[in-house]
C-alpha cells in the first residue's frame, strides 16, 4: 500500500500553520509567521506549506492524498450568524467589516487550495476541538488517555473532554460559546492592556507580582463555576458578542475604571487582576481535569488548546496528582491544529493502526519540525556578506558555547531544525547565565526590548531537574511551572515597586526565578536535542550549574528567527555578545548592507499587486452594501438563544461536533446544494426559515464571486531578477 | 477553474532559502547541497544542488566510468531554473535516454557566457569528459556581459548590483578581471566608477535603465525598456570593430581551444515566442566557429520556425519564460538527434 501523504492546515484566525505527515510520521510542521515575518500571521499558509513540501521533496502538490482543514467553517458560520442575530442591531459595523473577508476566506478552502497551491485533490475539514484533541493524543506516548482541550472558541465548542484509545478519539462533552475560559482570560488580557491572542502569556507572567484580591468579585459577578469545571459567563460584562472589544463598560465599572492603555505604566490594579484571573483559571482547569478523570477513568491526560499554554495551571494539575502522567501538545494554540487535523484524518477517517513509540517517547520528540540550515548554507551567507566568523569544530561547539555562557556572555544560538510551536527550545534561542542577577533585565531591556517584568525560562538538564526545582517529571516543552527548590531561594525584603522586585536576587539562579520563586521549566534530554544538552552540560562543567537561561531568538513584536539572515540581523540590532550560528561563531557586528532592515519586506515591483488590489476596491464597497442589506434581515430569523442560565449545575453538552466533512469546490450555478451542504449539521438556526435561506444564498454567492483577498501578502519578488541573497 | 497559480501569486512567493552565494572566481554560484522548492505557474519545482554547487542530485566525480560523459555549460535555461526540477531538464532527459551517457550540468542561473567559459576553464575541465555542449541563451550572451549583475535582496529589500568577473580591454587585449573585492552595491547607493568594460554604460543606456528599474512606471514600459537594453547591446554585435563583437568571438575561441580536440556542441537557446524580433545571431556564431572541425552547431531557430505558433508558445513556462517540461523534451530531442547524426552518441 502506498504511503499516505496528508497535509494539515490551520489559518484565517491567528497563527496559521501547516503540517505534513507521511503515514504516521511527522515530516514537517511550521507556523506561517516564521516565513512571512508577520507575527501571528493568520493568512493562508502558502509559505509554510511550501516548506513542508520542500522537506519531503515533493514538487507536485497533487501527490498529497488529502488536505485537511482544522475546523468546520460551515458550523462556525452558524455560530457567527447566531451571534449577530442575538446582538442585532449593535453589530452592524462588525458584520459589514468582517463578514466580507470571512466568507471569502472560510467558505472557499478548496478553491483556495486550487488557486494558491494548484491542488485539485480532496479537501476535508475536522472540527476545531477534535483537531486540538488529536494534536494532543495522537503524538502522545499514551495508548489510552483522557483529553482536555480549552481555548477561546472553535465552531461552537470552547472546551471539550475526549477519550482517546488506540486510533480512536471520542468526544464526550463539550462546552459551548459564549461560555469560554479562553475568552474570559483574553478579556482580562485586553483589560490589562495586552494584545488578545498573543499577550496572554504576558498576563500570566505578571500574575506573581499581584495579589488575588479580585477573585471573589470575578466569581460573584463575571461567571459561575460549576463543580465539574463548566462555566457560565455573565455576558452582561463582556463585549465580544456585540462589539470589537473583549469587555464593556460594566466590566470597567466593576474593576474601578477603564482598561489600561497598551504601553502605559502598569499599576497595582493590573498586577492584582492578573493574579486574580490566574487563580480563577487554575480553579476551573483543576475542576475540568477532575471531571475528565471521572468521565474517562484514565490514568493519563493529554491537553491542548490555547489555555493549555498556561503552564502555571498545568503545573497545578500535576501537583494535584489527578493523573499519573500528562502530555501537553507544545503547539497548543491553533498552529497545533494543523498537526491534529492531519492525524485525525489519518487515524480516524482512514482507520489506520496506531503504533505507540517503543521508547515511551512522544512521536513529536522535541518538536523540532521546522527548517534546518546546513553549515554550507550558513557559510554561504556569511561569505557573501563578508561577515567575519570563526569556524568551530562540531565536536567543540558545545564546549565553546558553554564556556561563553559561563563567562556571562549572552549568546544567540542558531542550530538544527526550527521549533514547531510558540516556544524556542534551544535551536532558535538566546542563552544566558542563570546565575547572574543582571541577566534578566539585560536580556529584556537590551536585547529583547520588552517589558522588564517578564521572566525567563530555565533550560535544565533532564537529569538535574530535582536539583533545582520541585518537579519530578520531564517538561520538554516549557509547559510546566514549578517552584525553585527552597534551599536555593533567598529571603527578600518586601518591596512594592515592580521594577525593584524584578532586580531582587531571589535564589542562586536568579535569572530564571520569578518573583514567586517559580520557574517555567524546559527539561533538556539528550534524545531530544543532544547538542543543546551538551551545551548545558559543558556550562555545568564550568560552573557546577546544569541550568541556563533560554529565551526565544527574536525581539519584541517579531516572530522567532527562522533563517541565518534573520538571526544575523537580530544579532547586529541588539546587544547580544556572540552569535553561534551552525558551526560558526560570530562576534563582530557589521552592517551588512546600508539601510538593512530587520524585517524583510518584499515590495519590489509590489505596485503590481497593490494596483490590482486597488482595482478591487469598488467591488468591495458594493459587497459592503449587499452585506448591509443582509444584516437588516437578521432580525426576522428564529433561533435558539445562547444559554444564560446560571442556575444550571453543569454547562457541558453531550451534543458534540465530531464529523469530518469533505469540502468540495462550489458550483455557483447550484446554490441550493451548497446551501444544503453548509447547513447540514446546523442545530441552532432553523434552516427552513426563508430569511435565513435568503441570507445564506446571498453570502455564498458573494463568497464565490469575491476575489481572494491577500492583504497580508503585499510583497512581491521580481520575476525578472534573480532572487539571490 | 484553471489549475495552477495566477502570475501575480507566483511573484509573492517568498523564499526562506538562499539559493545563490558569492563565488570568488565566477561571481556567484549555487549554495552547495541545497534543496529549495520554488512554486511557479505550473505547480512547483525543486532545485537540488550537489557538493560542487551545481544543480544535480549527486556529486560530480573527476574520473569517469565507461559511459560517455557530456559536460553542459549554460545559464538558467540550461540549469532548469524558473521551470523544472533536476530530473526534468533536457540534460537529465538526455542522460536518462541511454545507459551509456552521463551528463554533468555546469550551468547556473544568471551566468553570462564569460562566466560559463570561466566555469569550464577553472572547474568543469578537470572532470573527465568526452564532449562539451555550450547551450547559453542568446539573450544572455551580451546582456550579462558586464561587470555586474542585478538581483533582488530578500534581506535589504533593494535591487543589488552584484559584482562578477568581467573582461576588460587593456592595451587592445581582452583580459579577465577577477571578481572585484566590493561584492555588493546598491543601485540606489552611490555608484562606483564604471570600469573599462566591453559594455560600458552610456548615458542613454543609464536613462533607459533608470526607467526599467523604476517601480512607479507601468510594467509594459519597464518591460519595453528592459527589451531595449538588451537590443541596444545586441546591435553592437553587428560591428566587427565593437568591443562586444571581439569579446564574444574571443570567448568562443577560448572555449574551443580549452576543449582541445573534444567535440563542442554549440546550441544557443532562444525564446521560441520571438524568433523574428531579435537580430539573427546565427551568422555570427557560425562565422566564429567555421574554421573549427570539432564544433557542431544546432540551429534551434531553423527548427522552431518550422513549428506552429501554439507549439512554440507551449514550450515555455508562461510566467518565467523558461523552457517547461515540454520545452526541455524538445531541446533534448534536438540535441540527441544532432549527436546521433554526427555519431557522437
Amino acid at each position: 500500500m502506498s504511503k499516505k501523504h496528508i497535509l494539515g492546515i490551520s489559518c484565517f484566525y491567528h497563527d496559521s500553520a501547516a503540517t505534513l505527515i507521511i503515514d504516521n510520521e511527522i515530516v514537517a510542521a511550521a507556523q506561517e509567521e516564521r516565513f512571512s515575518r508577520i507575527k501571528h500571521d493568520p493568512s493562508f499558509p502558502v509559505l509554510a506549506i511550501n516548506y513542508c513540501l520542500e522537506e519531503a521533496s515533493i514538487a507536485d502538490i497533487n501527490e498529497i492524498d488529502a488536505i485537511v482543514f482544522y475546523d468546520n467553517p460551515y458550523k462556525k458560520l452558524e455560530r457567527i450568524v447566531q451571534t449577530h442575530i442575538e446582538s442585532y442591531p449593535q453589530t452592524r459595523n462588525i458584520w459589514e467589516e468582517k463578514m466580507d473577508a470571512w466568507i471569502t476566506n472560510n467558505l472557499t478552502i478548496p478553491e483556495r487550495a486550487l488557486s494558491d497551491l494548484g491542488y485539485n485533490g480532496q479537501v476535508f475539514s475536522v472540527p476545531h476541538h477534535i483537531s486540538h484533541a488529536s494534536s494532543a493524543f495522537y503524538p502522545s506516548p499514551f495508548d489510552e488517555a483522557a483529553i482536555l482541550t480549552v481555548d477561546g472558541v472553535g465552531e461552537r465548542a470552547t472546551a471539550s473532554i475526549c477519550y482517546g484509545s488506540g486510533n480512536k478519539i471520542e468526544i464526550i462533552k463539550q462546552m459551548n460559546f459564549p461560555h469560554s475560559l479562553g475568552l474570559l482570560y483574553s478579556a482580562f488580557t485586553y483589560f490589562t492592556g495586552f494584545r488578545v491572542n498573543g499577550g496572554e502569556y504576558k498576563l500570566m507572567g505578571l500574575a506573581p507580582y499581584g495579589k488575588p484580591v479580585y477573585v471573589d468579585k470575578i466569581k460573584k459577578n463575571l461567571l459561575k463555576i460549576n463543580s465539574d469545571g463548566s462555566i457560565v459567563l455573565n455576558i452582561d460584562y463582556f463585549g465580544f458578542l456585540d462589539s470589537q472589544k473583549m469587555t464593556n463598560s460594566n466590566f470597567a465599572s466593576l474593576f474601578g475604571g477603564p482598561a489600561r492603555e497598551p504601553e502605559t505604566e502598569l499599576t497595582q490594579r493590573e498586577l492584582d487582576l492578573a493574579r486574580s484571573i490566574q487563580a480563577v483559571t487554575e480553579e476551573i482547569i483543576l475542576k475540568m481535569a477532575k471531571y475528565a478523570k471521572k468521565l474517562t477513568n484514565c490514568n493519563n491526560l493529554c491537553m491542548a488548546g490555547g489555555v493549555a499554554l498556561n503552564c502555571v495551571a498545568n503545573g497545578k494539575i500535576l501537583q494535584e496528582k489527578i493523573f499519573d502522567e500528562i502530555w501537553i501538545q507544545p503547539a497548543s494554540g491553533d498552529a497545533g491544529c494543523s498537526l491534529g487535523s492531519a492525524f485525525y484524518f489519518y487515524y480516524s477517517h482512514l482507520e489506520m493502526k496506531r503504533q505507540i513509540s517503543k521508547s515511551e517517547d512522544s512521536i513529536q520528540l522535541g518538536s523540532y519540525w521546522g527548517p534546518e540550515y546546513s553549515d554550507k548554507e550558513i557559510r554561504s551567507f556569511l561569505d557573501t556578506y563578508s561577515i567575519n566568523y570563526k569556524k568551530i569544530k562540531p565536536s567543540e561547539r558545545a564546549a565553546l558555547v558553554g564556556n561563553l555562557l559561563a563567562q556571562g556572555k549572552i549568546v544567540g544560538n542558531f542550530m538544527g531544525r526550527m521549533e514547531f510551536g510558540p516556544r524556542a527550545l534551544g535551536n532558535r534561542s538566546i542563552l544566558g547565565d542563570a546565575r547572574s542577577a543582571t541577566t534578566q533585565s539585560t536580556i529584556n531591556l537590551k536585547i529583547k526590548y520588552r517589558e522588564s517584568f517578564r521572566p525567563f525560562a530555565p533550560s535544565v538538564l533532564s537529569t538535574d531537574i530535582s536539583d533545582y526545582f520541585e518537579l519530578d517529571t520531564l517538561s520538554p516543552f516549557m509547559l510546566l511551572v514549578a517552584q525553585v527548590n527552597e534551599n536555593r531561594c533567598i529571603k527578600t525584603d518586601t518591596v512594592s515597586d515592580i521594577f525593584e522586585r524584578v532586580n531582587q536576587k531571589r535564589s542562586d539562579i536568579p535569572a530564571v526565578t520569578h518573583v514567586d520563586n517559580s520557574a517555567r521549566i524546559q527539561s533538556v534530554s539528550r534524545n531530544h536535542n543532544s547538542e543543546y544538552f551538551d551545551i548545558i552540560n559543558e556550562f555545568k562543567k564550568e560552573t557546577g550549574f546544569g541550568v541556563i537561561v533560554n529565551t526565544s531568538f527574536n525581539v519584541r513584536g517579531e516572530p522567532i528567527v527562522c533563517t541565518p539572515e534573520e538571526a544575523y540581523s537580530c544579532f547586529i540590532n541588539t546587544e547580544m555578545d556572540v552569535l553561534a550560528i551552525g558551526n560558526y561563531l560570530v562576534t563582530s557586528k557589521k552592517e551588512i548592507f546600508p539601510n538593512t532592515i530587520f524585517r524583510p519586506h518584499y515590495n519590489l515591483r509590489g505596485t503590481d499587486v497593490r494596483k490590482r488590489m486597488l482595482k478591487q476596491q469598488p467591488k468591495q464597497f458594493k459587497r459592503k452594501d449587499t452585506l448591509s442589506k443582509l444584516y437588516d434581515s437578521l432580525s426576522d430569523i428564529k433561533h435558539e438563544k445562547f444559554s444564560r442560565d446560571i442556575e444550571q449545575t453543569s454547562n457541558w453538552s453531550s451534543i458534540c461536533d465530531s464529523n469530518i466533512i469533505k469540502l468540495s469546490p462550489k458550483n455557483p450555478k447550484d446554490i441550493n446544494s451548497i446551501f444544503k451542504e453548509i447547513t447540514l449539521d446546523w442545530i441552532n438556526l432553523d434552516t427552513k426559515n426563508l430569511e435565513l435561506n435568503y441570507i445564506l444564498e446571498k453570502m455564498i454567492d458573494l463568497s464565490l464571486k469575491a476575489p481572494i483577498l491577500r492583504e497580508n501578502n503585499d510583497g512581491v519578488v521580481s520575476d525578472s531578477l534573480y532572487v539571490m541573497y | 477553474m484553471k489549475i495552477g497559480l495566477p502570475g501575480w501569486v507566483i511573484k509573492i512567493v517568498k523564499m526562506h532559502r538562499m539559493l545563490y552565494r558569492y563565488h570568488s572566481v565566477f561571481g556567484h554560484s549555487y549554495v552547495p547541497n541545497q534543496k529549495v522548492r520554488i512554486p511557479n505557474a505550473e505547480g512547483a519545482y525543486i532545485i537540488k544542488t550537489n557538493g560542487q554547487s551545481f544543480r544535480s542530485d549527486s556529486d560530480y566525480v573527476i574520473k569517469k566510468s565507461e559511459s560517455k560523459r557530456f559536460i553542459f555549460l549554460g545559464d538558467s535555461h540550461t540549469a532548469g531554473d524558473g521551470s523544472v526540477s533536476n530530473d526534468d531538464r533536457f540534460t537529465n532527459i538526455i542522460q536518462n535516454s541511454s545507459s551509456d551517457v552521463e551528463c554533468y550540468n555546469f550551468a547556473c542561473g544568471g551566468y553570462g557566457i564569460d562566466q560559463q567559459v570561466l566555469v569550464y576553464e577553472y572547474l568543469a575541465k578537470k572532470y573527465e569528459h568526452d564532449l562539451v555542449c555550450f547551450s547559453f541563451h542568446v539573450k544572455d550572451d551580451i546582456g550579462r556581459f558586464n561587470p555586474k549583475i542585478d538581483t533582488f535582496s530578500r534581506l535589504s529589500n533593494q535591487i543589488l548590483s552584484i559584482s562578477k568577473p568581467y573582461y576588460s580591454l587593456e592595451e587592445k587585449q581582452f583580459s579577465n578581471i577577477p571578481v572585484p573585492h566590493s561584492v555588493i552595491k546598491s543601485l540606489e547607493g552611490k555608484k562606483s566608477q564604471e570600469p573599462n568594460t566591453v559594455s560600458s554604460i552610456s548615458k542613454i543606456k543609464q536613462f533607459i535603465r533608470s526607467i526599467a528599474y523604476d517601480d512607479e512606471n507601468p510594467k509594459y514600459i519597464r518591460d519595453y525598456c528592459s527589451y531595449l537594453l538588451k537590443f541596444y547591446s545586441r546591435m553592437k554585435l553587428e560591428s566587427p570593430r565593437s568591443h562586444e563583437y571581439r569579446a564574444i568571438r574571443d570567448l568562443i575561441h577560448r572555449l574551443i581551444i580549452l576543449c582541445e580536440d573534444k567535440p563542442l556542441i554549440l546550441s544557443p537557446l532562444v525564446d521560441p515566442r520571438s524568433l523574428y524580433s531579435n537580430p539573427d545571431y546565427r551568422k555570427l556564431y557560425r562565422h566564429f566557429t567555421s574554421n573549427f572541425s570539432n564544433v557542431y552547431y544546432i540551429d534551434l531557430v531553423k527548427d522552431l520556425k518550422s513549428r506552429s505558433r501554439n507549439y512554440r508558445w507551449n514550450l515555455l513556462n508562461k510566467f518565467t519564460f523558461h523552457y517547461n517540461l515540454e520545452g526541455q523534451k524538445y531541446v533534448s530531442n534536438l540535441i540527441l538527434d544532432k549527436l546521433k547524426k554526427e555519431r557522437l552518441l
